[in-house]
């Protein structure tokens, strides 16, 4: 007979069986013991933002006298919600008030220490955040010191801390570390993206980094704050080595919008790397705006979509200043460029114009209406004529109808019976 | 008889010990999810501000596409959700699977449509275009109306052909999005773009609650047993094994419901297949091909515990069943069409920890638990095996699952507040009755999705859908 020792795995399911139970009583236990003290610590927390929300209203200097000692009952967790209240940090000056009564209450000490010796790494990264919100002059140093660490948590949240103490020293702490993290690029510079524009000298400095990834991200930063005591040196970097930092420079003059960068702004027109051409017309656009259209319509035959399309939506935006150039291209492009010419017309409701100067009385106009339709139609674009024509009332559309007819009655018979309904395109 | 009897012992020798390895496997992840879950439920709480993020013009450019097919109860809730999402920089794609039921109509109610025309490239001939609108009510929003036959994945590659954001974010038609779900994914995302391709988080499941113009006005968990055992598979499946997993980099699946890749690496994989019968398990398993194959170690799979949104889940028998036919049948698709990767040193944790969990447990575990059940209670019918071993096999196997559950309810309870005292009181007392039935049906579902997947039969891809409360 085989043995199947059922004894040992009875013994075996007698422990299991009172495992589960207890396992499963001390779940039930550890959700209503949590409920219970998350309920309590949401009430005491609203008791001391109520206290504190009365404060604000007394006077500074009762702030002075009662804030330090309220502060100096709440621990980290509640200090961190306090700060991070939205509410009651709403004012700056109470904001300041608090950070100034929590450092006088003599609990940051306590928080330095934590935030530098703690074992528990939960309770040390809640002393790191915690110093974010204060205005403790160790924090710089401490946070810059913890920032290098091995452990990526305590470095990363390291990192978010700095992002809240918004100076220069923190910002240049922050702008070194990029070089040596290019992956974090978009996350510092969202953090710095809320500092004061006094940091815009930090990123000028970062400008002259050798790391072209280092260069890039200070360039998007200048970018926020249009900074245009920064023109010099982002013109510079129209010339850079990098496509990107290229790219960023052309869309960053865009952003300051200063005259003076037109000339380096077209001659990125013929830089190689089709996106650095893409954004100089877009930066042109921004600069000039519907006087920028002579310079950049030599660009609607450039050899890459998305640079036409730059060039498009600018004309789309400035279409009367756009039509003469247009008008000549149509006649005279290829049948690429003349798609291209129509689809703006297209896109600008010109459309709806032309055929108010189709049906004008003025004989002149009328003409020159007749004319662009025909180049229009002759393009072999996609019209849109259905869907203009769609809105119109029938006296309008049997008028313009009869225009097109004369132009192309196949076309003219075959948009009727759409706009009717007759025949559906598949 | 001897031989009988030695038969049979050998087979409750394999089966004994294929449960005591599966065990102390669970046991392992459970443990691992714990400390896991519980990190990142900590972060969570320290991190972000997650207002500055949302405030940020740096913030990442996220693309959601929602594939719809057939939606009409459900498109109007699921895309308000969406357009609650708290997040700067955000474009919807809505991808109209050649509905033939209202859902283009309940589209053009909630956005005024306007047909454009809009230049794409056709990367994945996955289906005809039939119109492309704008919203006149919403500008970062497009539908694209398409015509069916290329399944789910065949929308969302359509989708993805428009898709502008640097990650795309993939949500079922179905689904309630919470309004913080993108931008906690998406800041845990900003810790390394570079790196972090694909990325997931924990969602539960909706029936029962109160939802009106995409907002869940109250959280009443089902009662019915059906949901309440799926709400526990999920807690167990996400907190216990998927977060196990991710620590690991070693996550199989970025389950469909709420999805997010980074654009870049879905081109280069080729998009989403529409030859298996489900795509989000492929997909993933098709990326760490490309990490191995591209030696790009770094790129980082990641499965998050934070509650991003709630699904349907079936509310009947029948349901489940055809559903969990089609998990099954989805699983072996894979796991053979990926079985080169199977304890091969290149793919490194993920084809040493996960993949043979899902070849033995997921594919083959059916037969093991079949053939072990059937002998032994054959053996004790003929009399060869004392009813005593039975009952403490069955025993052991019971109690074993339910302290996996209750160990895994416990870390899902550490980090989360939404679930309160009544819902896991009534989790905890489903552990107990689940061996006597539900994991019989799962059991049986796993049954004729392996006989579909061999036969080839094709007959429960979709199952019956209620309207949101």
């Amino acid at each position: 007979m085989y043995n199947y020792h059922a004894d040992i795995i009875w013994g075996i399911d007698k422990i299991l069986l009172g495992v589960t139970v207890l396992l499963a009583i001390f779940d039930i236990l550890y959700v209503a013991f949590k409920e219970i003290s998350d309920s309590e610590a949401t009430r005491k927390l609203a008791i001391i933002k109520r206290n504190l929300r009365d404060l604000a209203r007394t006077g500074a200097e009762k702030v002075k006298n009662v804030c330090p000692v309220i502060m100096g009952k709440v621990t980290s967790q509640q200090f961190l919600e306090i700060a991070r209240d939205k509410e009651l940090t709403v004012s700056r000056e109470f904001e300041k008030e608090l950070r100034d009564c929590f450092m006088t209450s003599g609990r940051i000490g306590e928080i330095e220490r934590v935030s530098q010796t703690s074992r528990n790494k939960w309770h040390r990264i809640q002393a790191i955040i915690s110093l974010g919100y204060t205005n403790s002059p160790a924090a710089v140093e401490i946070l810059k010191n913890s920032l290098v660490e091995k452990d990526e948590d305590v470095s990363y949240f390291s990192m978010l801390a700095l992002g809240q103490l918004r100076d220069n020293s923190s910002a240049k702490i922050l702008l070194d570390y990029l070089g040596s993290h290019r992956n974090s690029g978009n996350r510092i510079i969202s953090l710095l993206d809320k500092f004061p524009s006094d940091i815009v000298s930090e990123a000028l400095k970062a400008t002259e980094s050798g790391d072209p990834v280092v260069r890039f991200w200070a360039v998007k930063l200048i970018s926020r704050f249009k900074s245009k005591s920064c023109l010099q040196r982002i013109e510079e970097l129209t010339g850079d080595t990098s496509d990107d930092v290229r790219a960023a420079a052309c869309e960053c003059l865009g952003k300051i919008g200063s005259g003076e960068a037109k000339d380096t702004v077209v001659r990125c027109f013929s830089d190689k790397v089709w996106f650095v051409r893409m954004h100089a017309v877009r930066a042109l656009s921004a600069i000039l705006g519907k006087e920028s259209i002579p310079e950049i319509v030599t660009l609607l035959k450039d050899k890459t979509w998305l640079v036409r399309d730059a060039v498009k939506k600018t004309m789309v935006h400035n279409i009367d200043a756009a039509l003469p150039y247009l008008e000549r291209l149509i006649h005279e492009g290829g049948d690429m460029l003349k798609k291209d010419c129509v689809e703006v017309l297209e896109d600008s409701g010109y459309l709806l114009i032309l055929f108010k100067k189709l049906l004008s009385e003025n004989a002149e106009a009328k003409n020159k209406a007749v004319n662009l339709l025909k180049e229009i139609m002759n393009s072999g674009a996609h019209l849109g004529l259905e869907s203009a024509l769609a809105g119109l009332g029938e006296e309008t559309q049997k008028r313009i109808l009869q225009i097109i007819s004369d132009i192309d009655k196949a076309l003219s018979e075959h948009i009727d019976k759409k706009i009717r309904h007759q025949i559906a395109e598949t | 008889m001897a031989w009988l009897s030695g038969v049979i012992y050998a087979v409750f020798v394999i089966f004994f010990g294929y449960f005591i390895v599966l065990t102390l496997y669970c046991l392992f992840l459970v443990f691992v999810g714990l400390l896991e879950s519980e990190k990142r439920s900590e972060e969570e709480e320290l991190a972000e501000e997650y207002a500055a993020l949302a405030a940020s013009t740096f913030t990442l450019p996220v693309s959601v596409i929602i594939p719809v097919k057939d939606e009409e109860g459900w498109i109007e809730d699921s895309l308000k959700a969406v357009l609650n999402l708290d997040y700067p920089e955000l474009e919807i794609i809505v991808v109209d699977d050649g509905s033939t039921d209202n859902t283009l109509n309940v589209l053009e109610n909630i956005l005024r449509l306007k047909s454009v025309d809009r230049v794409f490239v056709d990367r994945f001939r996955s289906g005809k275009i039939k119109e492309v609108f704008d919203s006149q009510s919403y500008p970062n929003v497009h539908v694209i109306s398409k015509s069916g036959g290329h399944k789910k994945a065949g929308a969302i590659n359509t989708g993805l052909n428009f898709a502008r954001g640097k990650y795309v974010c993939v949500v079922d038609a179905d689904t309630i999005l919470e309004p913080d779900a993108l931008l906690k994914v998406m800041a845990y995302v900003e810790k390394d773009p570079e790196n972090i391709i694909g990325i997931g988080s924990y969602f539960g499941l909706v029936n029962g609650f109160k939802i009106k113009g995409g907002k869940i006005l109250e959280r009443n968990f089902s009662r019915n047993p059906i949901i309440a055992y799926q709400n526990l598979e999920y807690i167990r499946s996400f907190i216990g094994n998927r977060t196990a997993w991710s620590k690991y980099n070693a996550t199989p699946d970025i389950a469909g419901s709420f999805s997010i890749w980074r654009r870049d690496i879905l081109l280069e994989l080729g998009g989403y297949s529409s030859d298996f019968s489900c795509e989000d398990i492929e997909l993933t398993f098709r990326a760490h091909d490309y990490i191995v194959k591209n030696e790009k170690q770094g790129y980082k799979i990641v499965m998050l515990p934070y509650c991003v949104g709630w699904t349907e889940g079936p509310d009947n028998i029948v349901s489940l069943l055809l559903q969990r036919n089609r998990w099954q049948r989805v699983t072996i698709e894979t796991v053979w069409s990926y079985r080169r990767m199977i304890l091969n040193p290149k793919y490194g944790i993920f084809a040493f920890l996960t993949l043979p969990y899902f070849l033995l447990y997921e594919v083959l575990g059916v037969f093991f638990e079949v053939a072990g059940i059937a002998l032994v209670v054959w053996g004790w019918l003929a009399g060869i095996l004392d009813i005593r071993i039975f009952l403490t096999f069955f025993f052991l196997m019971m109690f074993s699952q339910i302290y996996l559950s209750l160990l895994s309810i416990f870390a899902f309870a550490r980090g989360q507040k939404i679930f309160r005292l009544k819902d896991i009181s009534y989790l905890v007392l489903l552990t107990f009755v689940e061996f006597f039935w539900y994991r019989w049906l799962i059991t049986i579902s796993k049954i004729t999705g392996t006989i579909s997947y061999f036969s080839g039969v094709r007959i429960f891809d979709s199952y019956e859908r209620s309207k949101p409360h």
